[in-house]
């Protein structure tokens, strides 16, 4: 499968590495809608120029439907919970019941770990929505 | 399934050669445990391991039970002690210090090296995500 460079730099990398596909089904958004404008950028099929194809407002989605701000807060949810699973292992290791230390430092690796991606993903995502803005029109 | 899977296969297996720890400390603490000659000896500690099949589970090992040594002991004579019987004799647990030793150190290095594996884990995923950033 070839990597599209333009999705990478958006910080999609992830997801095109992971199977999610655009479907060619193009759905109509609102105007405005910042990820609607990332995932416009970004097509898994590998040419550039089919994102040129794309019609003004309307926004790639993946197989099963969602959009790059559907995956976002699906991966910020997944990280709250990793994240209190690593604040209930503190609060047991406060009140004396921790049993296993390493399952706590495992989890708050976890955690980090988790935190450092989603991070780095909207990092890329505002980046690329900055890019957009700068564009000389 | 996640992204962190060596990490909680790791942890399994720490979890584990912890309790491997506790079971030898256990045989340890309770070598010199004396019981009367009518009565059943400490017991040794075992741990059952099993692993989590990868290709349908969700891989490591986990603790099936604990499995008890036979409760024979050996009678040693000892007619000081307030357990002993009519004859002198006490009932001690037949435990091999030199075997709970080696135990130990087996559980101490396969703590170590499932420490291992999560460190290097850590360091790959680390990693992977330094790609994201130098893009």
């Amino acid at each position: 499968m070839t990597v599209n460079p333009l999705a990478l730099t958006t910080g999609y990398g992830v997801g095109v590495s992971s199977g999610y596909r655009n479907n060619g089904v193009s759905n109509s958004i609102p105007a405005g809608d910042i990820s609607g404008m990332l995932l416009g950028g970004i097509s898994s099929t590998g040419t550039v120029g089919a994102v040129g194809g794309q019609p003004v407002g309307q926004v790639a989605r993946t197989a099963d439907g969602s959009t790059f701000a559907d995956l976002l807060t699906g991966s910020i949810g997944r990280l709250q919970g990793l994240q209190s699973t690593a604040d209930g292992y503190a609060k047991q290791a406060a009140t004396g019941d921790l049993q296993d230390v390493h399952d706590y430092m495992i989890a708050a690796s976890e955690a980090k770990l988790a935190t450092t991606a989603v991070v780095t993903l909207k990092n890329k995502a505002v980046e690329a929505f900055n890019d957009i803005m700068r564009m000389p029109v | 399934m996640s992204a962190f899977d060596a990490l909680r296969i790791a942890g399994s297996g720490m979890t584990l050669h912890r309790k491997f720890l506790d079971a030898v400390s256990d045989n340890v603490a309770n070598i010199n445990t004396a019981a009367a000659p009518d009565q059943e000896a400490f017991k040794e500690r075992f741990i059952v391991a099993q692993a989590n099949d990868y290709g349908s589970g969700t891989g490591g090992v986990r603790v099936a039970g604990a499995a008890f040594g036979s409760g024979e002991g050996k009678l040693v004579y000892s007619p000081d002690n307030p357990l002993a019987d009519d004859e002198g004799y006490v009932r001690l647990p037949d435990i091999d210090l030199g075997t709970q030793m080696t135990n130990m150190l087996i559980a101490q290095r396969g703590y170590q090296a499932n420490i291992s594996a999560i460190s290097r884990a850590t360091d790959a995923y680390q990693a992977a995500l330094s790609l994201g950033k130098n893009l």
